[in-house]
């Protein structure tokens, strides 16, 4: 089913919506969970939970991109999971790495602009990266985005997880350097 | 800003980048590699066991002959054919050659006839020794061979089973190459077993989901198999390439490993034990667990790249063996196992052509491979690995440079390539991985000045950063610019591999007093032989230009930003599997020394 008819559906308060997501898009909701959550009961649970969110969300939205929309949702859901698990430390062994690697781009303590600068930032993210040639940019956004390993990533580049890291080691020094260029000294 | 707050701004990637990254870039380059540049490595590990195939009546020995030899009735003799490699400068016709040789007997008149027919195969100079030897073994039965003299030529069919009178002579049989004329015909050369390899979805036509699930399945059971083959790696290593003698030297810990693994499957008692010790295997099951997950995690035949391992049994015919062991080597380590008389030309053939289908031609048998009519078994376990450079060297900046060889200075083609890419080093040496598509990376480990490379398998930090399974975990690293700068190779080396297995603890095997074979066969094993040969060749298309590359010198140390890594000296490469297994390790001492 095109996403337009699942999005009508939607807004027509048809509950086949959430069915025709689950089909279409179960699977690629459940890769980003489990990779966060590295469980696959607490990723089935985020997965549900992104169905009741997505419910209630359009409307008013209309998303343009159902996955990416879908995605972004079970990303955060996901990642709340984790934080709350993580604090009795039961899994998401590669979110955690993941998270480590970013500390290489930001302090990892707590300033109170954080939250106001939250968009901007965001903002100057992604202009960072859509200028990224579209293999770099693949890989940052699995990485970071999806949560890949770098296995998983290797694999689909063909490359080796050598070299991916190698690459995302890159990518990150000079993330860092543009975002410090640009007065975020994060 | 705190780590997981900026996980969350990344949340908020745009939409577009989002659903882009959905799929891999289109029209990704990464696999125009074609032409650019090749890693190729294959090795053969030949385990033979050569026994009699005639018993003697002897109380001490076995009644229960797998064939008996056609005797005379009346005169005593003592009969040993013994295939053995040609002189170099001598011409030898295309037949078997016999060369009886008279015997200064002692008290033959109680001892039976018999005839012994005994071969060793492909390694000539070891020959002769060990023809000596088994003469003194076999009269022991009651028969004192000490002379020989006079020569006739026979038909090789008849000379395994036929006593050549007059008594008390013991019979040579000279080599010759594998062609048709030279042996038996053997309508009985079968299959008894084919292994079954995995059917590996094709990366390019079935769809990348499809591979790496099927891919992943053959991991299962990979996650702790790397820790216990590091304590062999490392003695095996130190063993096998401690005495590089100027000359290249390489190995595949891995082959041997497989092989060792089939040489405790077929023995009993000490003997195995002695082989498990070896190998740090605790017992037989979690052996077979463990040989089949490093078989799995490493096999790769998917279109991209190739790492396969194969095994096989050659059997003879004319014995009988245990069919449990047999099912167990075909199961446990995937083994064909084939059947006929080593005395045909056919069998000959069939081995020859499967040593050489599985590396792919890589390793091509000398006609001189081949098998011994009193062959008992021979098991053979081969890899062969094939990939292309992730980053290509440049045909353009292929250059020839001086390499300063332990024999002295030389000129070959030197591939040059400048990268990003990470650089590490120890207090001892300098060394680059270089990934290889799919399949995992060679890595290149630079002694500094004065350090040699037998040195650095005795240096932890070499040891440690030739076994991390990923070379970015290995502590002393930078990414960096870095110019490389390699000498294009085509290596080989022979290991006759007794003194090496010995100083490992694996005495009884070649001890056939000692040694144990009854689980697969109740035939004697009076001869021993195991070797490796292996070849390793990396290249990229050739160059015309000729000049001289910038002198420079990789050393120890952090490098700033920009690293030289110039390996104009004897180093040590590792190809390691991308699961972090390593395949094969050797020492290039003369990249021109084939």
């Amino acid at each position: 089913m095109d996403d337009k008819d699942i999005i009508k559906m939607y807004w027509d308060r048809d509950q086949r919506a959430i069915s025709e997501t689950s089909v279409k898009y179960g699977p690629y909701c459940t890769a980003i969970a489990v990779n966060i959550l590295n469980d696959r009961r607490d990723a089935e649970e985020c997965v549900n939970d992104t169905y009741v969110n997505t419910w209630e969300t359009i409307p008013p939205h209309k998303p343009v991109i159902l996955s990416a929309f879908l995605g972004k949702i079970v990303r955060n859901l996901s990642f709340n999971k984790f934080k709350h698990e993580h604090r009795q430390k039961r899994g998401g062994f590669e979110t955690a790495i993941i998270l480590d690697e970013l500390c290489e781009i930001v302090s990892d303590t707590e300033n109170v602009e954080d939250d106001i600068i939250g968009n901007e930032l965001s903002e100057a993210v992604n202009r960072f990266i859509s200028k990224l040639p579209s293999e770099k940019q693949y890989i940052f956004v699995r990485r970071y985005w999806y949560s890949d390993s770098l296995k998983d990533i290797a694999g689909k580049c063909s490359r080796t997880e050598n070299s991916v890291s190698v690459e995302l080691n890159r990518i990150r020094g000079k993330l860092k350097t543009y975002l410090n260029e640009r007065g975020y000294d994060i | 800003m705190k780590k997981e707050k900026f996980y969350e701004v990344l949340g908020d990637l745009d939409e577009n980048i989002i659903k882009a990254a959905e799929t891999p870039p289109a029209g990704k380059p990464k696999f125009s590699w074609i032409g650019y540049g090749t890693a190729l490595a294959a090795c053969v590990a030949l385990i033979i066991g050569i026994g009699t195939l005639v018993k003697y009546p002897s109380d001490n020995i076995s009644t229960d002959t797998a064939i008996q030899p056609i005797q005379t009735e009346t005169s005593p003799t003592v009969s040993v054919n013994t295939f053995t490699a040609p002189p170099e400068e001598t011409s030898v016709p295309a037949e078997i050659i016999s060369s009886s040789e008279t015997t200064e007997t002692a008290d033959t008149s109680e001892t039976p006839s018999v005839t012994v027919s005994e071969t060793v195969t492909a390694i000539p100079t070891a020959t002769e020794t060990t023809a000596s030897s088994k003469t003194a073994k076999t009269t022991n039965s009651g028969t004192k061979a000490t002379e020989t003299t006079s020569s006739e030529t026979v038909p090789p069919a008849e000379s395994t089973a036929v006593s050549e009178p007059p008594a008390e002579t013991t019979q040579i049989t000279t080599y010759l190459p594998l062609s048709p004329e030279n042996y038996i015909s053997d309508e009985n050369t079968q299959i008894l077993a084919s292994a079954e390899y995995p059917d590996m979805p094709n990366y390019f036509n079935d769809g990348y989901d499809n591979w790496k699930s099927f891919r992943n399945s053959l991991r299962n059971n990979a996650e702790r198999y790397a820790d216990c083959f590091d304590d062999f790696f490392i003695n095996s290593a130190k063993t096998f390439l401690s005495e590089s003698k100027n000359g290249n030297k390489i190995y595949s810990p891995v082959s041997l490993y497989v092989a060792l693994g089939m040489c405790a499957e077929i023995t009993e008692g000490n003997t195995r034990q002695q082989i498990l010790d070896a190998i740090s295997q605790e017992d037989m099951d979690f052996l077979h667990r463990y040989i089949k997950a490093v078989w799995l995690a490493n096999y790769s035949d998917d279109g991209i790249a190739e790492c396969i391992f194969a095994d096989s049994l050659w059997t003879n015919s004319d014995l009988t063996y245990e069919q449990s062991t047999v099912d167990s080597l075909a199961e446990n380590y995937f083994a064909s196992v084939f059947s006929g008389n080593p005395s045909s030309y056919e069998y000959n053939k069939m081995f020859q052509d499967w040593v050489s289908e599985q590396t792919r031609g890589i390793i091509t048998p000398e006609a001189d491979m081949v098998m011994s009519p009193e062959m008992v078994f021979t098991l053979a376990s081969t890899v062969y690995y094939s990939g292309k450079w992730e980053t290509k060297f440049p045909k353009s900046k292929t250059r020839p440079a001086v390499f300063h060889s332990p024999d002295g200075d030389t000129e070959c083609d030197f591939m040059n390539m400048k990268t990003y890419d990470y650089y590490y080093w120890g207090d001892k040496f300098a060394a680059v991985s270089l990934p290889i598509s799919c399949i995992g990376e060679m890595r290149i480990i630079l002694p500094d000045e004065g350090v040699t490379p037998e040195e650095l398998f005795s240096d932890k930090q070499a040891v440690r950063f030739m076994l991390v399974n990923r070379p970015y975990l290995y502590s002393n690293q930078k990414d960096v610019e870095i110019n490389i700068s390699i000498p294009k190779f085509d290596v080989s080396s022979e290991i006759d591999l007794e003194d090496g297995l010995k100083q490992m603890g694996i005495t009884d095997i070649f001890d056939s007093s000692k040694s144990d074979f009854s689980p697969i066969t109740e035939a004697d094993i009076i001869d021993f032989n195991a070797k490796q040969s292996t070849r390793v060749f990396i290249n990229e298309e050739e160059c015309k230009a000729a000049a001289l590359i910038a002198a420079g010198t990789a050393g120890a140390g952090e490098p700033d930003d920009t690293a030289d890594f110039i390996a104009d000296r004897p180093f040590i490469f590792e190809i390691v599997s991308d699961t972090g297994f390593p395949l094969f390790v050797g020492i290039v001492n003369n990249p021109l020394d084939f």
